[in-house]
């Protein structure tokens, strides 16, 4: 069990995500998984052992580093990106029992024509509309949610997102204010800027998916009602439609005109 | 053999289980398996190399060490987690047993003969039995392994520093120190936090199967002049009797089912 299911359990909802869903999901692949994992971890590979306190005094380096470092960055990503993955995970439940009433009813006989078999109904892309649309739009939301809460709490643990050389320490075992100092500094703000970076596009990603999903509905509601006020309009239009395309079929290569 | 077989295994429970089993396992593959493999295991990692004791004496430090972690969490999350997903593996072994009774059953009398089970994974009859037995296990074994990490650990904390005392080599009351103490005690209330989900989880379940059998033996007995589905072991009797009567030449061969339905009148049909 590793990134590579998660990254299979998140593959099989792509399927059924709008397009910035997709985006998002690579991004958070690509930018914050694969770095996390191949760059970021070897970064604070060495993050206790290298933490250097000037003192001889035993247990005050384990003191101090427990007092600066209450959660490591690297912990405090993966439990991040788990909490923000998840959410999708109410989305591909949904869509499985969606398919499991399918092919109950496809079993029954009820839906018969609509499939040739059950190998369709597991194929089909299922549309994000009605019950699934809220799940979708409530998993957006999560998503927003548990990024910002990870982001404030960064900010909150470590007094913004820059590590200095030095940190003072005086507390008991330490007899005295000691000088510690923490290893890579550069590195690892670099490396902290980067993921807070990740997770800000993440976010915007997720603000837009989210405006979109409402803005579809608000138009489709709005398509739906044009509708029902002018149906006559409409009915002719339709009809028209299929006399254009019956004329295509049957004439092909003459010159057609539109009936009167 | 690593967690990844242990997941390909469980993945097959997920056909059997109902809509809560499946999100209990959602929960253990992600919350537990997967924080357990990308983060709880490297804050453990320098656990005693980074234990520290205020003294030279050679071996006080391990003696301490011994003393306060008779078993690291680490290690007692794992065997938690095979033993809490092992239940699951009886009932893939009761449906893999149904499955071989069945092709057995055909090899012996034939395609002509009823099926010994309508669908071998629905939870009738004695995997029922099995599915709620593996649920009360499950539930057993986590109450086991809370209780046994609350009273080795003193409660779910780490503290800071332990003192060592009266215990040889050790001279004096001796400061120990233990690296990333709250590091240590964030992830121990977030395994034990996602355990007591799990324990909710299957308690739910529980109740959910007792709930629907309920329900199911009562709309049986309503509609009790009605045919009902038969046990496998009465199909099989009724095969056998069936193959007897052809055997003696009462029946002809080509009687076929009109005869077994002669013989079995709440036979269902194929």
């Amino acid at each position: 069990m590793d990134w590579g299911t998660l990254h299979t359990f998140l593959g099989g909802v792509n399927k059924h995500s709008t397009s910035i869903g997709k985006i998002w999901l690579t991004v958070l692949f690509i930018f914050r998984v694969m770095i996390l994992v191949v760059a970021a971890q070897e970064v604070w590979g060495d993050e206790q052992a290298d933490f250097t306190c000037n003192t001889l005094q035993p247990g005050c380096k384990n003191v101090c580093y427990d007092h600066f470092f209450p959660v490591s960055h690297i912990r405090l990503w993966a439990l991040q990106l788990i909490f923000v993955s998840t959410p999708a995970l109410l989305v591909a439940m949904h869509v499985a029992y969606h398919r499991h009433e399918k092919k109950r009813k496809f079993i029954k006989g009820e839906i018969k024509n609509e499939f040739k078999d059950i190998e369709e109904i597991k194929s089909q892309k299922v549309r994000i509309e009605g019950s699934l649309w809220w799940t979708y739009t409530s998993s957006i939301f999560f998503r927003i949610i548990f990024e910002a809460a990870f982001m404030y709490v960064f900010y909150f643990l470590y007094n913004g997102y820059h590590l200095p050389w030095v940190l003072k320490c005086g507390i008991d075992p330490c007899p005295n204010l000691v000088d510690c100092f923490i290893s890579r500094p550069t590195e690892k703000t670099v490396f902290t800027v980067f993921m807070i970076s990740a997770s800000v596009i993440c976010m915007l990603l997720n603000v837009a998916e989210l405006c979109y999903l409402l803005l579809k509905v608000c138009f489709r509601s709005r398509r739906a009602q044009t509708q029902r006020n002018h149906p006559n309009h409409t009915l002719r239009e339709s009809k028209q439609n299929e006399m254009n395309e019956l004329i295509s079929e049957g004439g092909q290569g003459t010159v057609t005109g539109f009936p009167r | 053999m690593d967690w990844k077989t242990l997941q390909a295994l469980l993945s097959g429970v997920n056909k059997y289980s109902t809509a809560f089993g499946r999100i209990w396992l959602s929960v253990v593959f992600v919350f537990r398996l997967l924080v357990y493999v990308v983060a709880a295991e490297r804050v453990w990692g320098d656990e005693q190399k980074d234990f520290d004791c205020n003294t030279k004496q050679p071996g006080c430090t391990n003696v301490c060490y011994d003393e306060f972690f008779p078993i690291s969490n680490i290690r007692l999350w794992a065997l938690q987690l095979i033993f809490v997903t092992c239940p699951s593996l009886l009932v893939i072994l009761h449906v893999a047993y149904r499955e071989e009774r069945e092709r057995r059953h055909r090899q012996k009398h034939g395609d002509q003969c009823a099926k010994l089970y309508d669908d071998a994974g629905k939870k009738h009859g004695g995997l029922w039995w099995t599915y709620l037995l593996s649920l009360v296990f499950k539930l057993a074994i986590e109450f086991l392994f809370l209780y046994v990490l609350h009273t080795l650990w003193y409660g779910f904390s780490m503290p800071r520093l332990v003192q060592c005392a009266n215990v040889a080599p050790c001279p004096n009351i001796v400061d120990c120190y233990i690296a990333r103490p709250t590091e240590k005690k964030l992830f121990t209330y977030f395994m034990v936090g996602a355990s007591a989900v799990c324990i909710v989880l299957t308690v739910c379940e529980i109740c959910y199967l007792i709930f629907h059998r309920i329900v199911r033996s009562i709309s049986r007995k309503k509609t009790a002049r009605s045919r009902s589905p038969r046990s496998s072991a009465s199909r099989a009797s009724t095969c056998r009797y069936h193959h007897k009567l052809v055997e003696a030449g009462e029946l002809g061969l080509d009687s076929g089912d009109d005869k077994l339905r002669a013989s079995a009148p709440s036979l269902t049909p194929i």
